[in-house]
């Protein structure tokens, strides 16, 4: 293998690796460790709605309280691949609602890294299903 | 040709040349639609397996009497990833009006794995709580 490809998978790996840390820390919602992954101002896009900061993340893990019942939160990763410092990860996570109601959606993650942490993450997932679960959301 | 060449060239011609389309797929090629906005046609299940079925999904937008007008279509905003394992991302913008004369635009991102250098699958995320309000009036 030629040095620039060796470079190349060895980075792929380490930014897959901090990914996947910001990803454990989002499953026990620790929000500490997550910012511990990612730069100074991460920016989390939402189909376009910005929660920046670490506050925009901790934000995340607030609603998500709010909107499900932890012990039931199941995220599993499907795939995860890199081109150069962005990170795909393709997830899925199924709960019980706190109104007592499944939840079961598909994501996309588009994650870009800056010098070895996460400074964006760009969410793609079924609106709809929020909307019908949760009324509007903000 | 690149696999971003061929996901380039898939989803220019698959509503303008889709005999094209159907060239550059595998004979089992699946879209994988998104969970709240059902396809008439295969309104149960997420995958839709063989080209003929994506060709459905394809044209359900504008088949439907608040659907898209074809010939306004545009994509201001195109990004290509080019990631391991033959996966593209592909992440654009589509404005369009609409036949009840509504400006529309939405987000769109399509993880596609392909196989021998053929779309093999592909799964679509889009802002179905856009397209719900544009296209259904809510």
């Amino acid at each position: 293998m030629a040095s620039t490809e060796t470079s190349n998978v060895t980075n792929n790996e380490v930014n897959k690796a901090t990914f996947l840390a910001l990803f454990e820390a989002l499953k026990t919602r620790d929000g500490q460790a997550m910012a511990a992954q990612m730069t100074d101002h991460p920016n989390w896009i939402v189909w376009g709605n910005e929660l920046p900061g670490i506050e925009g993340v901790l934000n995340i893990l607030e609603a998500a309280a709010s909107y499900y019942k932890p012990e039931t939160i199941v995220q599993q990763m499907k795939g995860l691949w890199c081109d150069g410092d962005t990170v795909i990860a393709r997830l899925t996570m199924t709960a019980k609602t706190t109104n007592n109601e499944d939840y079961a959606n598909e994501y996309i993650w588009i994650v870009q890294l800056e010098d070895g942490k996460v400074a964006e993450v760009r969410e793609y997932l079924d609106m709809r299903v929020i909307e019908k679960l949760f009324g509007k959301w903000e | 040709m690149s696999n971003k060449e061929t996901v380039e060239k898939f989803f220019a011609s698959l509503w303008t040349d889709p005999e094209l389309a159907r060239s550059l797929s595998t004979e089992d090629v699946t879209w994988v639609t998104t969970r709240s906005m059902p396809i008439p046609g295969n309104e149960n299940s997420l995958e839709h397996i063989g080209f003929e079925a994506c060709l459905n999904v394809a044209n359900s937008g504008k088949q439907i009497d608040t659907g898209y007008l074809p010939e306004t279509m545009s994509h201001p905003h195109q990004l290509y990833l080019e990631a391991e394992d033959d996966h593209v991302v592909y992440q654009f913008t589509m404005q369009c009006k609409t036949k009840t004369g509504v400006d529309y635009i939405n987000d769109y991102l399509f993880l596609v794995k392909l196989e021998d250098g053929k779309i093999a699958r592909f799964q679509e995320y889009w802002d179905s709580k856009q397209a719900f309000d544009l296209l259904f009036g809510k």
